[in-house]
């Protein structure tokens, strides 16, 4: 790099740094929500803080259920986060409202 | 002749205790008491189990078409997959538990019983109670009479008694019993399905 050349800017000029940081922000939350959700297991039902594990009683042979708490995203958290995320991301190009001149 | 009247009457009494139903109660020690419910709704089927089981059935072996009983559920030992869900459940607008907090079925006869073994199927008619509205209601069941296997089961086998298995499943209209009657339809089924399998051991006292 010769001296005569500018220094690199952090962002490209002209574009705020907080669109950048959302821009960045906003795929971020919708991909790590749909991670999150797909190593759950892809439930598409609504969202679990405990599961239902069968169990056999020995004697009887009868089943029953024992809750085991862990907690399943659901489709709703899923739409949530990357409602959001896009959200985020798509308020980036909102367009700056431009100063309107004085009338006077 | 006065021994012949003391066997006669040894007989007599042998045979009356033996002819007596035993009471089994229903509040199992080892927690494994549930009604199961299961309705369809919007997303995903709604599933889920009712723990607090008690009650006292008696129950004749050699004549099952005595039993008598009355099971109890707490309503709010309702318990489904999501925590919020489950207070839903709880809340005035579906069961009302701080209202109604028990869920009740009253046998009143059992009919076209049937006897193989130690099971008898048969089905039973009595009053079921649901937030606070009692109807009629005819039920499918199965006993299973496991004679001295109380012991066994809580680990203690020199302890004596039999264990009565009660299975059923049923269904009910939740409009029937005022919970949302006509609303929701479309979200939630109307139709419930109720499975239980319990167990009652001897009853105290």
């Amino acid at each position: 790099m010769s001296a005569s050349e500018p220094a690199p800017t952090a962002h490209p000029p002209g574009i705020p740094a907080w669109r950048i940081l959302l821009r960045l922000l906003g795929p971020f939350i919708a991909l790590a929500t749909f991670a999150r959700w797909a190593a759950s297991g892809y439930n598409r039902g609504w969202t679990k803080n405990r599961i239902e594990v069968v169990k056999q009683d020995e004697i009887t042979e009868i089943e029953y259920i024992e809750w085991v708490d862990v907690f399943i995203p659901g489709i709703e958290l899923l739409a949530l986060g990357v409602g959001a995320g896009l959200l985020l991301f798509a308020v980036t190009f909102v367009p700056r409202r431009k100063n309107q001149p004085k009338e006077t | 002749m006065k021994k012949l009247v003391l066997l006669f009457a040894t007989a007599l009494t042998g045979l009356s205790l033996s002819a007596a139903p035993t009471a089994f109660d229903f509040k199992d020690p080892k927690g494994v008491n549930a009604i199961q419910f299961h309705l369809d709704s919007l997303l995903e089927p709604i599933a889920g189990t009712a723990g607090g089981v008690s009650g006292t059935v008696h129950f004749d072996p050699a004549n099952p078409a005595a039993t008598t009983g009355r099971i109890v559920v707490a309503a709010n030992s309702l318990k489904v997959s999501n925590t919020m869900m489950t207070e839903h459940l709880h809340g005035d607008n579906w069961l009302n538990v701080a209202q109604h907090p028990e869920i009740a079925f009253e046998l009143g006869a059992l009919t076209d019983v049937k006897t193989e073994g130690n099971t008898t199927t048969a089905t039973a008619t009595g009053s079921f109670t649901l937030k606070g509205v009692t109807k009629e209601i005819s039920v499918p069941v199965r006993l299973t009479h496991l004679a001295g296997a109380f012991g066994k089961r809580i680990n203690k086998p020199e302890v004596p008694g039999d264990l009565l298995v009660l299975r059923g499943e049923f269904t009910i209209q939740r409009g029937d019993y005022g919970i949302q009657p006509g609303r929701n339809e479309d979200k939630v089924n109307p139709e419930v399905k109720l499975t239980l399998a319990i167990v009652g051991g001897p009853a105290q006292g």
